[in-house]
C-alpha cells in the first residue's frame, strides 16, 4: 500500500468509526476504545495538573507539554513551576532536572511504573498490557468515556488511575492514592499526526 | 696428592652444603610480582605521599570489565546476568553495572544521617525566615511528575536535604545506560565496575577472583546460548576484557612465568647447542652450567636476605645478566685444553677472569645506587651471582675435571676469524663514518632523545595499558590527573584538613576553574564537624515554635510537618556516622579510594585524596589550570596538603632518578676505564679497547632513535652493560691473542647476544628495551673491536704464541 492509500484507509476508518459511534451512542467497549487508540502514531498535547495533598492547603499546579510516539515513547515536559523532563522509552525512564540526567529501568520500580504504564498502554492500544497490570473498568459512551484502572498488584500506594476521554483523545488523567491524596491532569491536544 | 684430594672433597662438600642452604632459603622466600619495586625506594615527602596513593589497597581492588563482540541488546542482557552472577560470590564486595540510581542502602544512609552530612546544617537554617523560604521552594518540587510519590519525604524533609545530598554524593559523569546496563559511548561494549573483597597485595586471591569471573562469564554466555539458536549465533564472538591493578598483577605474573620458561628455554637450548658443539661432552656441559646455576642460587638468596622478598622480574632478568658467567666456564675449558705450558692453575688466566668480574661489578653497582628497588634487587642478584659463579669456576670446577680436556679444536675458527679481521680491516673507515653519522644524528636530535615517562619502567605490557586507558575513558574516569593529597596523624585530623578545602573548592567550582571534585569528607564528615552540626540542630520545643512561625506564610500546616520535627530531634542524639557504616554501600568504594592509611615505619599515616575534575567546555572536559589552582589555594597548602599533577609529578620523580642514574653510570664508566688502565698498563692499549666500544654504543643509541624509541633509564643501563661486557672481552683478548682465545671470544659473544637477544621477543617493555640495547650493542662491539683492532693483533697467531 502506498503512503497515500494508507492515509486514505485511515481516514475512512476514522469516518466510519465516528459514524458508528454516533449511531450507537449508548455504550463503548474496550475493543472499540483500543481500536481508536491503535491509530496513534504521534500525539502532541499540553497539560495542566493539580495535586491535592493532605497537609498542603492549596492545590499544587504544574503545566507543560506531553508527547506520545508509537509504539512506546512518552514524554512529559514540565515547564512550570520548575522545568523537568521525563521520558519513557521502552523500559527506560530518563529524568532530566536541575541540569542532571538520571536513567532508570521501570522493571526495577514496579510501584512507580504503575502510575504511567496505564496511560502508555492505552495510547498504544495495548490491551494485553493493560489487563496484565490492572483491573480495567470502562464506562460511558465513545464521546465521553471513563477508564478506571486499579492495580492488580497488592499493597501499592496507588488506588486507581482514571482516564477520561472522547473518541481517541484522552482529556484527563486522575491519579488516586490509597491515602486519599490525588491529582488531576487536564490534557488538550495540539495536533494529530497519523 | 692425598692432601689435595682431601681438600677437594672438603671443597665439594662445602659447596654442596652451601647449595642446600641456598635451596632452603629459596624455598622459604617470599616472591612478589607487584609493581611497587619499580618505584623509588627512598622517596622524599611528596614522593612518599604519591607512592602511598599508588599502593592504596582499596584502589588496587577495583577492576574495570568490558563485554564486547555482539549487538547492544545482547550485551546488555549478558552484562546484567553476569553482574547478577558475580554478586552471588563473596569474593566481590561490589559489582556495579548501572549506578544512575542510588540503591536502598545508600538511600537509607543519606536519609538517616542527612543533618550530619549536609553542609546546610547550621543554626541559621532553623530560623522562621529561612525555613519559610526553603519549604516554599520545596513545595515546587512536590508539583513535579513524581510529586505524589515524594510527598511523604517532603513532610519529613521539607527543606530538601535528602535530594540535595543525593545530587552531591552521586557522580555527575558516568557511562551511559542502555537497558539498565552501562555502555561505552558507541554502545558496543558493556561496562562493569567490580571491587574485590581481598586486599590489593593478595595475588593468589586476585587470581582466584579473576578465574571466577572468566568461568562465570562462560556460564552466563552458555546458558544464554542454550536458550535458542539465534542467541547462539549472536554470542559467537562475545568476549570479556578485564583491567585494573589486580588484573595487571596477575597477567604480568603469568606473562613473566610463561616468558621465563619460554624465552629462557629457547635461550638455554641455543646456548647448550653451541656449547655441546664446542665441548662435545655432556659431562663438560653440566660442569659448564654449574657456575651459572650456583650463581642464580646465590643471587636469589642474596636478594631474599637483603630485601626480604624477591621480585619475579629480578630472577627472570637476573639470569640473563649473569649469563656471562658461562663465559668463565668457556674460558676455563679452553684454557685447560691448550698446550701443556699453559695448563694448570695459570695465575695470569685467573687474574684476567678476576678483572672481568670486577668490570662487570662496576657496571652493576650503578644499579645498586639507582634508588629503584627493582633495579637494586637486580644489581644485588647479579653481583652475588657473578661472585659465586667465578668462585665456583675457580675452586669447584677444577676439582671436578681432569687436568687435560679434549674438546673441539677451535683453532680453525680462530684462524678464519683472523682472516676475516684482516679482510674487513678496510671497513674501519666505514665504522668511523657510521659513528660520525650517529653522533651528528644524536646531536641534531638531542631535544627528542630522552623520554621522561615513568611508564617506561612499567613491567606491564603496553597492550594491557592501552586496554586500561580505553576502559577508563569508557567509564568516564579518564582524567584523575589532578588531585589534592592531604595527610595527617589520624583519620579525624585528615578529614578536618579535608573540610578546610571544601568551601574554597566550591568557590572555585562557582568561578569555573574547577568542574567538580570528589572528597572523602563529603561522604564522611569529621566527628568534630558532625558534632558541630548536631549542636546546631534545635531541640524539639524550639523547632516546633519556629515552625509555627514559618507556617503562617505557608500553605502547609506545622502539624503535618510533625515527622520533620521528630527526625531533627532524632538526629540530635544520633550516634555519629563512622567509616564502617559506609562500607556496605557503594559510597564505601569511593571512600576506600579517597581515604586510606599508609604504613610509615611503625606508625600509620592517614591520607585523604580530593580528586579534582576539569571544568566542562562545550560538553567536554577542558584542561585544568594547575598554576591558577596553586595560586588560589596557596594559603591553605602546606607540606601535608599538596596539590598534585600526577603525570607531571611522577615524571619529575623519574627525571630526578634519571639524572641520578646518569651520574652513577658516568662513575661506572670511569671505574671500568680505570680498571682497564690498571690491567693493560698502557694508555694506548686502553684507548684501542674503548674506542670500538664507544663507537658501538653511539651507533646503538642512534639505531634505537631511528627505530622510534626514546631513550630512557633502561637504555642507559643497557649501554653501561655493553661497556662492561665488551671491555670484559677486551681484557681476555689482551691477555692472549691466540686463535683459541679469538674463537672463545666469538663463542662468548654469541652466548651473550643469544641471552639478551631472546629478551627482544618479551612482551614486558623493560625487558625488551634491555634486550634490544645490549644484544645489538654487544654484537656491534665485537665486530667493531675486531675490525678496528691494531695491526699487531691481526698478525698470524703462530708468530704471537711463539713470542
Amino acid at each position: 500500500m502506498s503512503h497515500y492509500q494508507y492515509w486514505f484507509a485511515g481516514l475512512l476508518l476514522l469516518l466510519s468509526s465516528n459514524i458508528r459511534a454516533q449511531v450507537e451512542a449508548d455504550q463503548i467497549s474496550l475493543d472499540q476504545l483500543m481500536q481508536f487508540m491503535a491509530k496513534h502514531k504521534e500525539i502532541h498535547a499540553t497539560f495542566v495538573e493539580n495535586k491535592y495533598i493532605k497537609g498542603v492547603d492549596v492545590p499544587l499546579e504544574s503545566s507543560g507539554e506531553l508527547m506520545f510516539m508509537a509504539p512506546s515513547t512518552m514524554i512529559r515536559n514540565t515547564l512550570l513551576p520548575k522545568p523537568e523532563m521525563l521520558k519513557l522509552t521502552g523500559n527506560t525512564v530518563t529524568v532530566e532536572r536541575m541540569g542532571r540526567k538520571h536513567n532508570l529501568q521501570i522493571d526495577d520500580y514496579p510501584e512507580i511504573s504503575l502510575h504511567f504504564e496505564g496511560v502508555r498502554a492505552l495510547l498504544a492500544g495495548d490491551v494485553e498490557r493493560l489487563t496484565h497490570l490492572y483491573h480495567v473498568e470502562l464506562t460511558g459512551t465513545p464521546v465521553d468515556w471513563k477508564l478506571v484502572l486499579s492495580p492488580l498488584r497488592q499493597g501499592t500506594a496507588l488506588k486507581s488511575l482514571n482516564l477520561l476521554g472522547s473518541h481517541d483523545s484522552v482529556k484527563a488523567v486522575e491519579v488516586h492514592l490509597e491515602d486519599g491524596d490525588y491529582s488531576i491532569m487536564q490534557v488538550s491536544r495540539k495536533d494529530v499526526a497519523e | 696428592m692425598y692432601a689435595t684430594q682431601k681438600n677437594q672433597l672438603i671443597l665439594q662438600i662445602l659447596w654442596f652444603l652451601g647449595v642446600l642452604l641456598c635451596g632452603w632459603v629459596i624455598v622459604n622466600t617470599d616472591y612478589r610480582t607487584d609493581l611497587s619495586v619499580f618505584l623509588p625506594s627512598e622517596p622524599n615527602k611528596k614522593e612518599a605521599m604519591l607512592l602511598g596513593q599508588l599502593q592504596n589497597g582499596a584502589a588496587n581492588r577495583i577492576l574495570l570489565v568490558g563485554i564486547e563482540g555482539s549487538d547492544t541488546a545482547t550485551l546488555a542482557q549478558i552484562g546484567k546476568s553476569f553482574a547478577g552472577k558475580l554478586r552471588n560470590h563473596s569474593v566481590f564486595s561490589h559489582v556495579l553495572n548501572d549506578q544512575s540510581v542510588i540503591d536502598p542502602a545508600e538511600q537509607e544512609l543519606i536519609y538517616t544521617y542527612r543533618y550530619l552530612l549536609s553542609p546546610n546544617t547550621s543554626a541559621e537554617l532553623f530560623t522562621p525566615k529561612s525555613l519559610e523560604t526553603l519549604i516554599h521552594g520545596n513545595l515546587l518540587e512536590l508539583s513535579s511528575a513524581s510529586g505524589l510519590l515524594s510527598k511523604s519525604l517532603f513532610m519529613r524533609d521539607p527543606t530538601g536535604e535528602v535530594m540535595a545530598l543525593v545530587d552531591r554524593l552521586t557522580p555527575v559523569q558516568g557511562p551511559q545506560t542502555i537497558n539498565g546496563q552501562w555502555f561505552n559511548d558507541r554502545g558496543d561494549r558493556a561496562l562493569l565496575l567490580v571491587q574485590l573483597a581481598s586486599t590489593g597485595t593478595d595475588t593468589k586471591a586476585q587470581e582466584t577472583a579473576l578465574q571466577l569471573m572468566q568461568t562465570g562469564f562462560k556460564d552466563v554466555v552458555q546458558s544464554y546460548q542454550t536458550q535458542n539458536q539465534q542467541h547462539a549465533q549472536k554470542t559467537e564472538n562475545i568476549r570479556i576484557v578485564i583491567s585494573g591493578p589486580a588484573s595487571f598483577a596477575v597477567s604480568t605474573q603469568n606473562i613473566i612465568k610463561e616468558e621465563a620458561s619460554r624465552l629462557s628455554g629457547i635461550g638455554l637450548i641455543l646456548i647448550i647447542t653451541i656449547l655441546l658443539y664446542v665441548l662435545r661432552n655432556l659431562k663438560l656441559l653440566f660442569a659448564g652450567l654449574l657456575p651459572v646455576f650456583s650463581g642464580v642460587f646465590a643471587g636469589i638468596v642474596a636478594v631474599s636476605l637483603g630485601f626480604g622478598s624477591v621480585h619475579a622480574m629480578t630472577i627472570g632478568f637476573g639470569i640473563t645478566l649473569i649469563g656471562e658467567s658461562i663465559d668463565y666456564s668457556i674460558y676455563f675449558f679452553l684454557q685447560r685444553s691448550q698446550t701443556a705450558e699453559n695448563s694448570g692453575n695459570n695465575p695470569m688466566f685467573w687474574r684476567t677472569v678476576g678483572l672481568g668480574v670486577m668490570t662487570s661489578i662496576c657496571g652493576f653497582s650503578t644499579l645498586l645506587f639507582s634508588g629503584f628497588t627493582g633495579l637494586m634487587q637486580l644489581a644485588t642478584f647479579s653481583i652475588a651471582g657473578l661472585l659465586v659463579a667465578v668462585l665456583c669456576t675457580r675452586w669447584i670446577l677444577p676439582t671436578l675435571l681432569p687436568q687435560r680436556l679434549s674438546i673441539h679444536d677451535l683453532n680453525p675458527v680462530g684462524a678464519w676469524l683472523r682472516q676475516m679481521m684482516k679482510k674487513g680491516h678496510h671497513f674501519r673507515y666505514f665504522i668511523g663514518f657510521l659513528t660520525l653519522s650517529a653522533v651528528l644524528l644524536l646531536v641534531s636530535r638531542q631535544d627528542h632523545l630522552w623520554s621522561y615517562e615513568l611508564n617506561d619502567l612499567s613491567p606491564i605490557p603496553a597492550a594491557l595499558l592501552d586496554l586500561d586507558g580505553e576502559l577508563r575513558a569508557d567509564m568516564g574516569a579518564a582524567d584523575v590527573r589532578h588531585m589534592l593529597l592531604l595527610q595527617d596523624k589520624t583519620q579525624e585530623q585528615v578529614l578536618q584538613r579535608c573540610e578546610q578545602f571544601l568551601p574554597r573548592l566550591d568557590a572555585l567550582v562557582a568561578q569555573g576553574l574547577l568542574g567538580g571534585y570528589q572528597a572523602p569528607c563529603v561522604y564522611l564528615p569529621s566527628q568534630a564537624k558532625q558534632i558541630q552540626r548536631q549542636q546546631a540542630l534545635p531541640d524539639r520545643e524550639r523547632l516546633e515554635q519556629v515552625l509555627q512561625e514559618a507556617a503562617h506564610a505557608l500553605p502547609v500546616s506545622a502539624q503535618s510537618l510533625q515527622g520533620f520535627v521528630e527526625d531533627v530531634a532524632y538526629s540530635k542524639t544520633l550516634p555519629l556516622l563512622r567509616a564502617d557504616k559506609l562500607e556496605n554501600s557503594t559510597f564505601g568504594i569511593t571512600l576506600g579510594v579517597t581515604l586510606y592509611s599508609v604504613k610509615a615505619g611503625e606508625d600509620l599515616i592517614h591520607h585523604a585524596l580530593i580528586q579534582l575534575q576539569a571544568p566542562l567546555q562545550d560538553g567536554k572536559a577542558a584542561s585544568l589550570n594547575h598554576e591558577a589552582l596553586q595560586t588560589e589555594l596557596f594559603d591553605i597548602l602546606d607540606e601535608q596538603s599538596v596539590l598534585l599533577d600526577l603525570k607531571q609529578d611522577f615524571n619529575s620523580i623519574y627525571k630526578t632518578y634519571l639524572s641520578k642514574i646518569l651520574k652513577y653510570s658516568a662513575a661506572g664508566f670511569i671505574a671500568i676505564i680505570v680498571l682497564l688502565l690498571a690491567a693493560l698498563r698502557s694508555l694506548r692499549a686502553t684507548l684501542w679497547v674503548i674506542l670500538p666500544l664507544a663507537c658501538a654504543m653511539l651507533c646503538v643509541t642512534a639505531l634505537l632513535h631511528l627505530l622510534g624509541s626514546q631513550l630512557n633509564l633502561l637504555n642507559v643501563i643497557g649501554l653501561l652493560l655493553i661497556f662492561a661486557v665488551g671491555s670484559n672481552y677486551a681484557l681476555f683478548f689482551s691477555s692472549s691473542q691466540s686463535n683459541m682465545t679469538l674463537a672463545s671470544l666469538l663463542l662468548a659473544t654469541t652466548t651473550t647476544v643469544i641471552g639478551y637477544g631472546v629478551l627482544i621477543f618479551s612482551q614486558i617493555p623493560i625487558l625488551q628495551t634491555i634486550g634490544i640495547t645490549v644484544a645489538s650493542g654487544v654484537f656491534l662491539a665485537l665486530i667493531f673491536s675486531a675490525l678496528m683492532a691494531p695491526v699487531a693483533l691481526r698478525k698470524d697467531s703462530s708468530s704471537i704464541s711463539r713470542n
